[in-house]
């Protein structure tokens, strides 16, 4: 009865692959021929694969409602005892079912762009079709032949393996399919930049048809990123919520030159500048998307997110990123040249430059990333020793160029486009300079020493007086021409220019995440010790007192719970309970946290081992301002919607360099 | 929109940055390709080098006690095993060939352990693979798994003469795997 609708979904997706096939054939043809109805067809296919993907995705979380555990998928991946949350969730819980995602994703995301922007960019549109469905392809072939997520076992499995207890987390249900979504959403200015080059067009046109595309992907894989650190954070209990672990930074990376990309596509829609390097920055950032999926499904690297490898996998994704790279920097090396416009960076102190050096610190960033990242496989490779490049690396490199970048974030935004002089600039920033300065000194006497967080509290400072002393003066000119209050005239302000306020809407969330990073690494205090019923200690604020351990029961698993009171110096008080649980399906212990969190810090506290007799190993932390992260994030995502309102303007695609013939009538 | 002359093909020159993108390209594929073929799962296990856990199990389908301390002097092949195991059906032939090539010397001993399954499924999996030429010990709770630290279904220990363990492997068995690893074994004193 459900077997058939498992082969639904298994018949949806292979068809998918013969429509997908035959929508790259006729979107090239239609280059050729000219025949507008080969094109139309093209997109009727793009949008039936959405449909078609959809069915297959659906029939597998079906299969996990009804515990169907003919399906192997389902039996590898839950068991009857799963509560349905995570048995929803579970689609993502493995390897076969996450590509479907990523493959779901690409089809409804391909749909959606090749009809809004169908009418606008016909000329465009047969390679962006040629593009997406080429990627469609790439991973259909992959889902039916080597990791096939429709996979029957005859007769059905008692009972399901469960799914890996780590998974079983809110903060982790939604953590793969953040960032996948902003990983495949970076497809669609990939395809218009295919287009671009393949047509010898430099306009502004790609850069501003896709702004919100770019947007949206990056606002998701930021989320992506940073629900991941949330949960690490609440769920894997070591008391942090980055690590530099290989699997992290292949999300950063991408993260790094797509922010990148986000900044210097305003100089070519405002200058005309950077018309190659965006086209680099942007098939770089998909690449290293790819690149992402391939180190972390093919087990290439060690890490901590250990999920099943497999070299025949492997080969396959590395396959794929060869054709994908081969193909796309190929028509860069081959067609870049025709992308260059007339225009140059003409003053080293204007807003076009200090996006040249927001580019380069950036681009440093992901090479900084990439090379750590790299580096053990290298080693291994080379002299067969097991290395790891661990968090000091990272930490030490990379401090000095995020410090830049908060720099130019406090100056960039501010400075004219063209050319700015140096005494317009001294007036501007004197008083954000002075007063950096102090609160670098104040922040020494207050405890911070180290030099680094000195430099970054500064800065921090810096931006926030630049970019206020900004918005006040251009209210203050506002409110000589109209008349309003304060805060009418700063609505107006933003309401007309979304996209500048949306742009400090994020450069304020980013400050108040970078607060929260700067407290939880530079004053975190750790503690471990071995704890008594009685015993005390004393962390941040609080002295904690060890009162008892208890066996408890869940629906799932079984737990010892150790509780704890928590005094304040100001003398309120209260309980915290970590706990170990053992799930007895898949034999997995994991430590459960407990966590008093408050915007002035968390504490934190972790089970080690038990030594009989009520003692336990306990681990305390307190991690000042982590909310600040958290909090942080919340301001961007308003941000970025802000700045999104602004649609985009209307464009008809720029006639080809060389002349065609017109595609469509 | 754009006002550029729209007639004038830049001059094509070849520019360093062309020939940089396409050496960093090919020196990132070979590193990829050559980091394919490494073991991933190889984890040095802390156990190797340590004497085996003597574990003392029934016998699956008989009512006879196992010990490994009975098969002191030869080389005992671990079989940890289930019917749920999928993987294990990969490596079920091989286990069947080279048990029945290697156990008539008298050196290499095999043994399975039946871990977290029922008889009846275990009976049923051998019914349709066939039956192992050698007996497993039933490991119902999956304590067995735990005392050895098994961390996947399959996973093979090689202890050796002395009863430690001189290898193991995660994942399903080939034949070349399986020689190498009992080799290890016969090398340790």
């Amino acid at each position: 009865m459900s077997g058939s609708l498992i082969e639904i979904g298994l018949g949806a997706t292979s068809l998918s692959l013969i429509i997908a096939v035959a929508s790259m054939i006729l979107a090239f043809l239609s280059l050729h021929r000219g025949a507008p109805s080969f094109l139309h067809a093209a997109r009727h296919g793009m949008i039936l694969i959405a449909v078609l993907t959809t069915i297959g995705c659906f029939t597998i979380i079906w299969s996990f409602v009804i515990k169907d555990f003919s399906v192997l998928y389902v039996a590898q991946n839950s068991n009857s005892q799963l509560p349905l949350l995570y048995r929803l969730t579970a689609l993502w819980g493995a390897h076969e079912g996450s590509l479907m995602l990523w493959l779901w994703y690409l089809a409804t995301f391909s749909a959606i762009a090749v009809f809004v922007h169908w009418k606008s960019h016909p000329l465009s549109m047969p390679y962006v079709i040629m593009t997406l469905a080429g990627l469609q392809i790439g991973f259909m072939v992959f889902i039916l032949f080597l990791s096939n997520p429709f996979i029957e076992v005859h007769p059905a499995l008692p009972d399901g393996k469960d799914l890996n207890p780590l998974l079983q987390d809110p903060g982790l249900a939604f953590h793969p399919p953040t960032l996948y979504m902003g990983y495949v959403a970076f497809s669609i200015p990939f395809a218009f930049a295919i287009a671009a080059l393949a047509r010898g067009q430099s306009g502004r046109e790609w850069v501003v048809t896709t702004r919100r595309w770019t947007l949206f992907a990056w606002v998701t894989l930021t989320s992506g990123i940073l629900l991941g650190g949330y949960w690490a954070y609440y769920e894997l209990g070591w008391g942090g919520y980055w690590a530099w672990d290989p699997v992290e930074n292949a999300s950063l990376m991408p993260w790094l030159t797509g922010t990148a990309f986000l900044h210097s596509i305003m100089a070519q829609d405002q200058r005309n500048l950077f018309q190659t390097w965006n086209v680099f920055l942007i098939i770089t950032t998909f690449a290293l998307s790819l690149l992402g999926t391939f180190l972390v499904r093919s087990g290439v690297l060690t890490s901590v997110h250990s999920f099943a490898a497999d070299p025949g996998r492997g080969a396959y994704i590395l396959l794929f990123l060869i054709v994908v790279s081969v193909i796309a920097y190929g028509l860069l090396i081959w067609r870049g040249h025709r992308l260059i416009g007339p225009h140059k960076v003409s003053n080293l102190v204007s807003r076009e430059s200090a996006l040249l050096y927001n580019n380069l610190l950036f681009v440093a960033a992901a090479i900084i990333v990439l090379t750590g990242t790299l580096y053990p496989l290298a080693i291994e490779v080379l002299t067969g020793e097991r290395v790891s490049v661990a968090a000091p690396y990272f930490n030490k490199v990379m401090a000095p160029v995020m410090l830049g970048i908060v720099l130019l974030m406090g100056i960039g935004p501010l400075i004219p486009w063209r050319k700015s002089s140096y005494t317009k600039m001294q007036k501007q920033f004197t008083i954000p300079i002075g007063l950096a300065v102090l609160i670098s000194i104040v922040s020494y006497f207050l405890g911070a020493t180290d030099i680094i967080a000195m430099i970054a509290i500064g800065l921090v400072g810096f931006v926030l007086a630049s970019t206020s002393l900004d918005i006040i003066g251009a209210v203050k000119a506002h409110r000589q021409v109209t008349d309003r209050s304060w805060l009418s005239s700063l609505s107006v302000l933003a309401g007309n220019n979304q996209r500048r306020y949306g742009g400090f809407i994020v450069h304020l969330g980013t400050l108040v995440l970078i607060i929260g990073v700067i407290g939880s690494a530079f004053f975190k205090e750790e503690s471990t010790v071995n704890m008594k019923p009685g015993d005390q200690v004393v962390s941040g604020p609080y002295t904690l007192t060890y009162k008892t351990i208890v066996p408890q029961k869940g629906p799932n698993y079984s737990e010892r719970m150790a509780f704890f009171d928590w005094k304040k110096e100001d003398g309120t008080t209260g309980t915290l309970t970590p706990s170990k649980r053992n799930y007895p399906v898949t034999q997995t212990v994991t430590t459960e946290a407990s966590i008093l969190s408050t915007l002035v810090g968390d504490l934190y506290v972790v089970l080690g081992n038990e030594h009989g007799k009520g003692e336990v190993t306990t681990r305390v932390f307190w991690n000042p301002l982590v909310n600040w992260v958290w909090i942080g994030w919340m301001i961007i995502l308003f941000g970025v919607l802000f700045a999104m309102t602004k649609r985009a303007p209307k464009i008809v695609s720029t006639p080809n360099k060389k002349p065609t013939k017109e595609v469509l009538v | 929109m754009t006002t550029h002359p729209q007639n004038i093909e830049p001059q094509k020159t070849v520019r360093w940055w062309q020939f940089a993108l396409i050496g960093v390209m090919i020196m990132m594929f070979i590193l990829f390709a050559a980091g394919l073929g490494r073991d991933t799962k190889f984890i040095p296990s802390p156990l190797i080098g340590k004497a085996a856990f003597n574990f003392d199990l029934k016998r699956l389908g008989a009512e006879k006690q196992i010990k490994l301390s009975d098969y002191k002097g030869k080389i005992v092949v671990l079989n940890f095993w289930a019917s749920w195991c999928v993987t294990c059906r990969e490596e079920h032939h091989i286990l069947l060939e080279s048990s029945k090539a290697l156990q008539p010397s008298g050196k290499v001993q095999f043994i399975g352990v039946n871990s977290k399954d029922t008889d009846k499924a275990a009976f049923g999996f051998m019914d349709k693979r066939g039956h192992f030429p050698y007996p497993s010990v039933i490991d119902r709770q999956g304590r067995m798994a735990l005392e050895y630290g098994v961390y996947g279904m399959p996973e093979t220990f090689f202890i050796n003469k002395n009863g430690v363990i001189a290898a193991k492997h995660i994942g399903a068995l080939t034949h070349k795997i399986l020689a190498d690893k009992l080799k290890q074994a016969e090398a340790v004193q």
